[in-house]
């Protein structure tokens, strides 16, 4: 609520440059004090969760607290990496949003059947982008209590 | 079609209730909300199994989020949690934990099994205000969410 709590890490994974540097600037604008970081595909995101590759080295990167995923990406898209964090006992429990170009209701079910705690539509200009931080930064900072908090 | 948006809450606690009923109603923009109660995890599976899918009647009442408590009798949170996300259809509905428990293993036990959220009861009436409102901001005006069960 009030009381301040720790910068939540917030991993995104999505190919699309100019909307991860909007993104950044979103969460700048918002004002929401989160650290952000980014993988580009979902090979890499997995890479990253599970501290391989040049995500073990030279120290080993944060674990998210939150993970907003992109589902079209080149390689291992979002639908596969995601299919893949619910089935790992080691990361299933971290939450995963999925933010992307689609509204499809079919990916809509597919993704919250696949356990997602969020599904967003991409928002056109900046100032909804911004918007959607805020809600976002609003619901999982203040409201709501994440494992690892404290700690 | 115009449709309300179901939000179940699942709570033995009928001041917790009443206190969530109240909240919800000094929120605005909940308007479109239509907020209901069952006592315990039984009765939360069986109201959601009664509910239709597809263009049916029951499709209006088909919720867009689930509030659940974990200290409950005859079946609690936790175990109609896992319950609803071992069930083809129930899974896709997400569950908010709502529960005066802030216990750490509670905790990574619900997002472990797919909780949408974890909220501890927040301890006086104006912080219930605002959860309600944060609530309302995430699941109602800024994600999208399942609209039945089919």
């Amino acid at each position: 609520m009030s009381s301040q709590k720790r910068p939540i890490t917030i991993l995104m994974a999505d190919d699309d440059s100019e909307f991860r540097e909007m993104t950044q600037a979103a969460f700048l604008e918002s004002g929401v004090g989160n650290v952000l970081r980014f993988v580009e595909d979902g090979e890499e995101l997995l890479q990253y969760l599970r501290g391989e590759g040049p995500f073990g080295e030279p120290e080993p990167v944060p674990r998210p607290d939150l993970i907003l995923l992109d589902l079209n990406m080149p390689g291992m898209g979002g639908r596969e990496a995601l299919a893949e964090i619910r089935n790992d006992p080691d990361l299933r429990g971290i939450p995963v949003i999925v933010l992307t170009i689609s509204s499809s209701e079919k990916d809509v079910y597919r993704s919250y059947d696949l356990g997602v705690a969020g599904y967003i539509a991409k928002p056109v200009t900046f100032e909804s982008l911004v918007e959607v931080v805020r809600a976002l930064g609003n619901y999982w900072v203040a409201i709501v209590s994440l494992p690892g908090e404290g700690t | 079609m115009y449709r309300m948006d179901v939000v179940l809450m699942a709570d033995d606690d009928a001041d917790d209730c009443d206190l969530v009923a109240t909240a919800f109603g000094a929120t605005p923009g909940t308007d479109s909300c239509s907020l209901e109660f069952v006592g315990n995890g039984v009765e939360l599976l069986g109201s959601l199994r009664g509910r239709g899918g597809g263009d049916g009647v029951g499709a209006a009442s088909w919720p867009k989020l689930v509030l659940l408590d974990l200290n409950m009798p005859l079946m609690d949170g936790r175990e109609a949690l896992a319950e609803m996300k071992d069930d083809r259809r129930l899974r896709r509905i997400p569950v908010v934990v709502f529960s005066t428990s802030n216990a750490a293993e509670d905790m990574v036990l619900c997002y472990g099994l797919g909780a949408a959220g974890y909220i501890a009861k927040p301890p006086d009436f104006l912080m219930l205000v605002e959860t309600v409102a944060g609530l309302c901001r995430y699941w109602h005006d800024t994600v999208l969410t399942p609209s039945n069960g089919e």
